[in-house]
């Protein structure tokens, strides 16, 4: 193939056509309350580890929502699983299991 | 046509309007509230969503509606009663009995009670309010804070007490959104150089006119909307709110400090509905409001034809509705009792 001199940026898109989910699903089985979660953003708003890195609890379950698993594991790992988070939660969701096994899965993901 | 006596238990919107329509149509109506005047929360409020009309024009119609053969029990509780085929006996708290053949329970709702969502400091910090203690300042005419002076940043706070399943109230008010709004909006004309906030969850602008509503507090009126909920507030030295939230959108941690914060609260069942659902065995919702027999038909119908229920009783609802439900339950009430259908 002729070489142009540039590189092709990669697709940010997220392709649900393509998206495995089925790990989440096992998570959300675990974690029922995450379910309910309608993203207003408490729990980012109180995060000790949210003041002074980029990590954003609310953020982060929606990028494991939707199977965005590279971003995942690189935020994830920032959560100190202080559980701030789960004391606001409107929603009652157990924010500090969901952000557990998050880590869990994770893991499971590595090389 | 012989009369039937109709008892109506609540005098705010709903309970008003459906005395003005039972008393037209020729039943004999005797109105209980357990408050000494008329109007329930309509007459504590100043203007009204989407279109800014007053409060207190809207209930004189509704009042001058109500014919003087109406007998009025004011500031007298139902404490008790019996419901019986064709009849309905009430005790009331000064140890009276009332009986009709037939009973329409209008008894309406309380505001969510905001010291509960102790993390926003309402009754703790001098500068925390709700939406009810602002329509006053508007009735009023003064807005200022609790140390005499004038706000120059105001954040209004939705959903407290509304979707928040830590306080067991897992429902949206829905008519909180609005209000929010035109509260707003209210404030900017008062205060043209105030910084005036929402934070908010979701805007559900589901009325006629409600969606313009918001288009001008955004085009309008520089109103700054915020999504995301407070998750904490605290007071500094000045008296001030410091508010924690996050600004989803950016997805970023957010300080901000007000010189008044304003809690919009939800809606949940009255204490008073709460003891009628207790006393006569009336079905609730999960939600704890009076539970119709039907969804879409039947709204104010109860398992006894001759009980009927309208307006805020059966859940949030706005005004309009609850008017709406005042005279619709009042016709039910009306065709069973005269036999109008069978």
């Amino acid at each position: 193939m002729k070489e142009f001199g540039f590189q092709k940026q990669k697709d940010r898109q997220t392709d649900l056509d393509q998206i495995d989910l089925s790990q989440i699903a096992s998570v959300l089985q675990i974690v029922d309350s995450w379910k309910r979660c309608i993203g207003c953003g408490s729990c980012a708003a109180v995060c000790t580890a949210g003041q002074f890195s980029s990590f954003n609890p609310r953020r982060t379950q929606m990028l494991a929502r939707q199977g965005c698993y590279s971003t995942l594991a690189l935020e994830v790992a920032k959560c100190q699983l202080c559980g701030k988070c789960r004391l606001v939660c409107p929603r009652d969701v157990d924010t500090r299991k969901l952000m557990h096994e998050l880590k869990q899965l994770q893991i499971s993901l590595l090389p | 046509m012989s009369s039937k006596r109709i008892i109506i238990v609540g005098a705010g919107p709903a309970g008003l309007a459906a005395a003005g329509v039972l008393a037209r149509l020729g039943a004999s109506v005797t109105l209980i509230d357990k408050d000494p005047d008329m109007g329930g929360h309509l007459s504590k409020w100043h203007q009204l969503f989407p279109d800014r009309s007053s409060a207190q024009i809207l209930l004189e119609q509704l009042v001058s509606e109500v014919p003087d053969e109406v007998s009025r029990i004011m500031g007298r509780e139902v404490i008790g009663g019996n419901v019986r085929t064709n009849q309905v006996d009430l005790k009331l708290d000064e140890g009276t009995w009332i009986t009709g053949d037939g009973l329409l329970l209008a008894t309406g709702f309380d505001l969510f009670d905001a010291h509960r969502k102790e993390e926003y400091g309402y009754g703790i910090y001098d500068n925390v309010y709700t939406q009810a203690e602002v329509e006053q300042m508007f009735e009023n005419g003064r807005i200022e804070n609790r140390s005499g002076k004038i706000p120059q940043s105001i954040a209004f706070l939705h959903c407290v007490g509304s979707r928040d399943q830590k306080v067991g109230v897992s429902y949206c008010s829905k008519v909180c959104c609005v209000t929010g709004v035109k509260q707003a909006i209210e404030m900017r004309e008062k205060l043209p150089d105030a910084i005036i906030y929402n934070f908010y969850m979701d805007l559900r602008m589901f009325g006629q006119g409600f969606e313009e509503l918001y288009h001008d507090a955004q085009e309008k009126y520089n109103i700054r909307f915020i999504r995301g909920r407070i998750s904490e507030a605290a007071e500094n030295q000045q008296g001030k709110v410091i508010i924690k939230a996050e600004d989803t959108l950016t997805a970023r941690p957010l300080k901000l400090t007000v010189d008044m914060l304003i809690l919009l609260c939800g809606m949940q069942p009255s204490k008073h509905t709460a003891n009628l659902a207790d006393t006569f065995g009336f079905t609730t919702g999960p939600d704890g409001f009076l539970k119709p027999l039907g969804p879409s038909q039947n709204t104010f119908r109860t398992r006894h034809p001759h009980v009927m229920l309208a307006g805020a009783c059966t859940g949030p609802a706005t005004l309009t509705e609850a008017i709406q439900a005042g005279r619709s339950a009042s016709l039910a009430l009306y065709e069973q009792l005269f036999n109008i259908i069978n």
